[in-house]
């Protein structure tokens, strides 16, 4: 019984931890796929805005919507604006934000890597690969 | 002196200068496609008497003609601005000459041999009335925003407005053009003539060569087969007709009517472009070559191969080691967003298509020549 309750004791600091301690956020997660290797990536580019289909993350371009496919270690969450995508080098992406992304574009057949993320209603579209590349001029 | 004569003087002088040989002080003009200035007219002549099926003799004779029956409908038009129904040449058998006017009048065109060639006739409406006719047409639909082609029928005393098939019965039924208006169905409008080449940005890419496609002999550009599948470069329209992914990368896109493709490609230096005129393939892209681009965001770069064996499989699926690497030794960016689907070449040799950047984000990789007509049954473009 006293085990039982030193193991309480602690599952409960333990618990208490996880939600007070330092990087824990308030926001909520959000899933945005993304390919394993960073290497030769296309030179393509596109300019639009960022935004959020469903479980989708797109740029929406003149030539139409595009699902954003991002380099390794991307990460995004939700806040009361919308979507916020945080690349491995800090740079980040915010929802109806106005961006250029190098890249190509692809479906998922001919998709050049294994995609971790993608949600089952993004499987269908054409896919933007965002390459590592930051283009110089910005809209 | 009478305007007549006037017009007479004037229209010897014309023809001294265009055929007499009189050798005017000005510096001759640059023939665009070589040649003097001052043969440009006899070919315009042989031209001429060919198209009439006449010697020269007579084909100057016509000539002649012709310039005197110019500078009559100018005195005529100033003349007679409410009456004058129009002019037109007949060449036929022989010189013909009709002129209209909206009531019958007499005039002196001031050469015996002109006056024995010209008929007159009455019409309805005169020029000034018609052209003003076509003017309010042309505003018309232009504000239905229905596309035509406006046009003065002097011959038929008419305003012709020329829509496609699908928008003529509208028109007809709205009834909004002046009643002197004839709607003309056809099947296409006038389009813009552009040339459209390789080096050209548009829709996040740069056009490749000028290609023609084996079997059809359609000339089209081609670019990588990850930019988008219709792109506009100034006032043509690109539309992807065959793309090739998984082991290329590649695509060849076709241009709106009315554009020529050429067999150049722009590289920032010529006031245009410069022609390709050979092509070199893979095995002879020797690593250490020296190789340019021409790029929409990085421009014009040059750097070596090193490698002509790369499977870029990170960014082309399924690649073969056909790729060829490109990097410069001073960091100069080779190749980024943007860059897709442009030129590499050197001197007037094609030898390849951007497709990725290398991990470095500065080496270029492309598709070597021999490659991009292998996957898309293709021929680089090498004489106009």
């Amino acid at each position: 019984m006293r085990s039982l309750g030193r193991v309480g004791v602690v599952l409960s600091c333990w618990l208490l931890t996880a939600c007070t301690g330092p990087g824990a956020s308030s926001t909520p997660s959000f899933e945005v796929p993304t390919y394993a290797d960073v290497g030769a990536a296309p030179a393509a580019l596109i300019t639009g805005t960022l935004e959020r289909d469903g479980a989708c993350v797109t740029v929406r371009s003149p030539s139409g919507p595009r699902v954003l496919v991002w380099p390794p270690g991307t990460t995004a969450r939700l806040d009361t604006a919308g979507v916020i995508v945080t690349e491995v080098d800090g740079s980040q992406y915010r929802e109806h934000g106005l961006y250029a992304f190098s890249g190509g574009e692809y479906t998922l057949a001919d998709f050049p890597q294994a995609i971790a993320g993608l949600a089952d209603g993004c499987r269908g579209s054409q896919l933007w690969y965002v390459g590592p590349e930051h283009p110089a001029a910005s809209p | 002196m009478s305007n007549p004569a006037r017009l007479r003087v004037a229209v010897a002088m014309i023809v001294v200068v265009l055929f007499g040989g009189w050798q005017a002080t000005q510096e001759p003009v640059a023939a665009a496609v070589g040649g003097s200035a001052d043969m440009s007219w006899q070919r315009d002549l042989d031209a001429f008497a060919a198209y009439l099926h006449v010697d020269q003799a007579e084909a100057l004779r016509r000539a002649q003609l012709e310039e005197e029956a110019r500078a009559l409908e100018g005195y005529l038009r100033q003349t007679y601005p409410l009456t004058f129904g129009g002019e037109w040449i007949d060449e036929g058998n022989d010189f013909g000459l009709t002129v209209a006017f909206t009531q019958p009048t007499s005039f002196d065109s001031g050469d015996a041999a002109l006056i024995s060639r010209t008929k007159t006739i009455v019409v309805s409406r005169s020029v000034r009335d018609l052209e003003q006719s076509g003017n309010a047409a042309a505003v018309t639909v232009d504000r239905a925003g229905i596309p035509a082609d406006v046009s003065v029928d002097i011959r038929n005393n008419r305003v012709v407005v020329a829509v496609q098939d699908a928008d003529a019965s509208a028109l007809i039924a709205a009834k909004s053009l002046p009643s002197d208006t004839s709607i003309l169905p056809v099947e296409a409008l006038s389009a813009a003539s552009s040339d459209i080449y390789g080096g050209e940005p548009g829709g996040g890419c740069t056009t490749g060569f000028g290609i023609i496609k084996a079997g059809t002999g359609q000339r089209g550009i081609a670019s990588a087969g990850h930019c988008p599948n219709s792109i506009s470069i100034g006032s043509v329209v690109l539309t992807t007709q065959q793309e090739v992914r998984d082991v290329y990368d590649t695509q060849w896109m076709l241009p709106s009517p009315g554009a020529t493709v050429r067999n150049w490609v722009q590289d920032s230096f010529t006031p245009t472009a410069r022609s390709i005129t050979s092509r070199v393939f893979r095995v002879n892209q020797t690593v250490g070559s020296t190789v340019c681009h021409f790029g929409g965001s990085t421009g014009y770069g040059c750097g070596q191969i090193t490698t002509n064996t790369l499977a870029p499989t990170s960014c082309i699926s399924h690649a073969k080691p056909i790729y060829v690497q490109v990097h410069n030794a001073n960091g100069q960016d080779l190749s980024t967003g943007g860059d897709s689907g442009g030129p590499w070449f050197w001197l007037q040799q094609a030898w390849g298509l951007m497709n990725c950047y290398a991990g470095n984000q500065i080496d270029g990789i492309y598709t070597p020549e021999d490659e991009l007509e292998i996957s898309l049954n293709i021929t680089v473009m090498t004489a106009p």
